[in-house]
């Protein structure tokens, strides 16, 4: 019996197609906007974290707060850090903003003319390279040890500063100049997005180069790279401790881990995504209450349908079935509809934005459930109303 | 007539609340009906018929009194074993069909046994002999809106007769028919209680009450027998003491003209 009330109550939305559909707008719009809102967040926050990560979140960021102490770290510095136990390597980082010169009759730069500007030019190492776990580089190659070693004149440009400077045409093998050095161009850099966007506009150099021959000056920070997450903690107190030692004091630096950058970075967007799924479920709150009164307004136009189904022998309890089966229907179709199209939405932002798409299927699981939930809370009062209509005043019409 | 009693009622009282008091509606009234029985109850329009088919039908309760249908004392039964008793032991035929009209003639007469948890298809084998029987084998599959009156209204007998209850009970069921069909109705009526039906008819209509075996008169919440009834109104359901004035507009009229 209960299936043939069940398809009853399923012909019975049929009948209504636009009712139905205009009521199913506010859970599609609720449940729409949470799917789209968590996904995003999610989406957002995993490829946050998979930048701050690089390969495996194994990185020590040492930083010179306080510069009146020491200028700033030498490369004997830096390599008394490699020396360490657990240290894979050390990846420094200094930037300064230099002149860019390109070289007329030379170039194939848009400018044909002598163009001078002043960009954002990065010391690195090949560490860089793995900031990401998604391909950073869009054409040539990376910036080997070999051009830290060797100080080659070789630099990557970041994707804006080509954009800018070279519109389409890929300029690799080819010479610029930075303060008048010259430096071949090895490879372009892929939009960065995420937390490390500083390289979209940045012209990358071995740092060995821009030490000492830019004259970029001492490194503030780098980044330690250590063997395994698991020996972070030991590795942190022993860099505590050397940093000590070339400070000559325990203050004016920091060591600190990736790990409690992206924790913080993790509550952050979980208190933000939390905070706007909770404002879409209030537009959740609304659509049940639209379900309310579509059931309202169904139970007082089908009063002698249900006072003859009463007749005919439909129990009270039958009755309130079969209403709340279709206010549950009206929930569900809202949420299945919303759910395609909160990911609709979720894959364009995901495009838009540029971060890799994935979502969840416990998201859509607790979003179908949730509307049922909503279908069933508002449905019971006008099922109720139904099931108490006396069938003589019903059939009385 | 030898065959047991069906249906008793005794010292039945029904009053509704109205403001401070209570209407009454229907006074001490005692009947019975035995099986196969087609019996016909009558009375003008506010004679408290209504309130007594309701009553026979389980659809309401009695003030006061007992109520015995097929066994079962019916004035003790709470709303859920009242629509258990109305869906096996009573097969409602209405004056306005009440057949569902988003359901074809087939699904409509299936309902009750859906609410009676017969398995599908036995629903539909005993559906479809009804509605040969009623003579719509043919047509089984219309909705309401494309059959005539008398056809719904045949539809709404084959639904009555579905689950096989104790009593027919119709309300006025030539009330929306023309007289022709109307008669083809009524002959399905005598027909079924040959079968072995027994049937409850309301009606105002003295020349429809007359084609049962038994009339029971009903006025102003009293039941009446057929003499003192007969004694205030004639053969067509018109007051005595209302026919003078009848005569005189009709001549008055007959004198404008």
């Amino acid at each position: 019996m209960l299936k043939d009330i069940v398809v009853m109550s399923f012909k019975n939305l049929g009948m209504n197609k636009m009712r139905t559909f205009l009521t199913t707008l506010g859970i599609i719009i609720g449940i729409a906007s949470i799917i789209a809102l968590i996904t995003i967040g999610q989406g957002v926050t995993s490829s946050v974290i998979q930048q701050l990560s690089g390969l495996g979140g194994n990185r020590v960021t040492v930083s010179l707060t306080d510069t009146r102490v020491i200028p700033g770290f030498t490369e004997e510095d830096m390599s008394r850090f490699e020396e360490l136990d657990n240290v894979e390597g050390v990846s420094p980082s200094l930037s300064a903003n230099k002149t860019l010169t390109l070289i007329p009759d030379e170039t194939h730069s848009l400018y044909d003319r002598v163009y001078n500007s002043a960009t954002r030019v990065i010391g690195i190492d090949n560490y860089y390279f793995d900031l990401s776990a998604s391909e950073m580089l869009m054409a040539g190659r990376e910036i080997y040890d070999y051009d830290v070693d060797n100080g080659s004149h070789v630099c990557v440009l970041g994707y804006e500063v080509w954009k800018n400077l070279y519109g389409n045409y890929d300029p690799i093998g080819e010479t610029i100049k930075i303060q008048s050095m010259d430096f071949t161009i090895v490879g372009i850099l892929n939009r960065l997005v995420g937390l490390e966007t500083t390289g979209n506009y940045s012209v990358l150099v071995p740092y060995t180069v821009a030490m000492r021959e830019l004259q970029m000056g001492l490194v503030r920070t780098f980044d330690v790279v250590v063997s395994s997450a698991d020996s972070i903690s030991i590795a942190v107190s022993q860099m505590n401790d050397l940093c000590a030692d070339i400070v000559g004091s325990t203050r004016g630096y920091s060591v600190s881990n990736q790990q409690e950058v992206m924790d913080i970075v993790v509550t952050i967007t979980d208190l933000i995504m939390g905070m706007l799924a909770g404002i879409a479920a209030i537009s959740l709150l609304v659509g049940g209450i639209g379900i309310m009164n579509m059931m309202l307004v169904s139970v007082s136009e089908r009063t002698a349908e249900i006072g003859l189904r009463k007749a005919l022998g439909a129990k009270p309890s039958v009755i309130m079935f079969q209403f709340i089966v279709e206010a549950i229907f009206i929930s569900l179709l809202g949420g299945v509809l919303g759910v395609a199209l909160g990911i609709t939405i979720a894959y364009l932002a995901a495009l838009l934005i540029g971060y890799e798409f994935s979502f969840q299927a416990t998201t859509v699981l607790l979003a179908v459930g949730f509307s049922a939930a909503v279908g069933l809370i508002f449905g019971i009062l006008p099922a109720r109303k139904a099931s108490k209509l006396s069938p003589i005043d019903a059939l009385r019409n | 007539m030898a065959n047991k009693v069906l249906l008793s009622m005794r010292a039945i009282n029904k009053s509704y609340p109205m403001g401070d008091n209570y209407l009454q509606v229907l006074f001490d009234v005692n009947f019975e009906v035995r099986q196969k029985e087609f019996v016909s109850i009558l009375g003008p329009s506010g004679s408290g018929k209504s309130t007594l088919m309701n009553i026979i039908g389980c659809l309401d309760t009695a003030t006061s009194g007992s109520y015995v249908l097929n066994g079962r004392d019916i004035g003790s039964m709470r709303d859920r074993q009242l629509a258990k008793v109305r869906n096996s032991d009573i097969g409602f035929v209405f004056q306005q069909f009440q057949l569902l009209p988003r359901m074809t003639a087939l699904d409509n007469v299936v309902l009750p046994l859906i609410y009676a948890k017969v398995p599908a298809r036995e629903r539909k084998a005993r559906a479809m002999v009804l509605l040969n029987k009623v003579g719509l084998g043919d047509k089984v599959m219309n909705k309401p809106k494309q059959l005539s009156g008398g056809q719904q209204q045949r539809v709404a007998i084959a639904r009555a007769m579905v689950t096989d209850p104790a009593i027919i009970l119709a309300d006025e069921p030539t009330g929306a028919l023309d007289q022709k069909t109307g008669a083809q109705i009524m002959d399905l009526f005598e027909q079924l209680n040959r079968e072995g039906k027994t049937i409850i008819m309301i009606t105002h209509d003295p020349k429809i009450a007359r084609r049962a075996q038994r009339i029971v008169h009903i006025l102003d919440g009293r039941l009446y027998s057929a003499e003192e009834y007969n004694a205030i109104y004639d053969e067509d359901g018109i007051k005595w003491e209302d026919k003078s004035t009848i005569r005189t507009r009709k001549l008055r009229r007959q004198g404008n003209a």
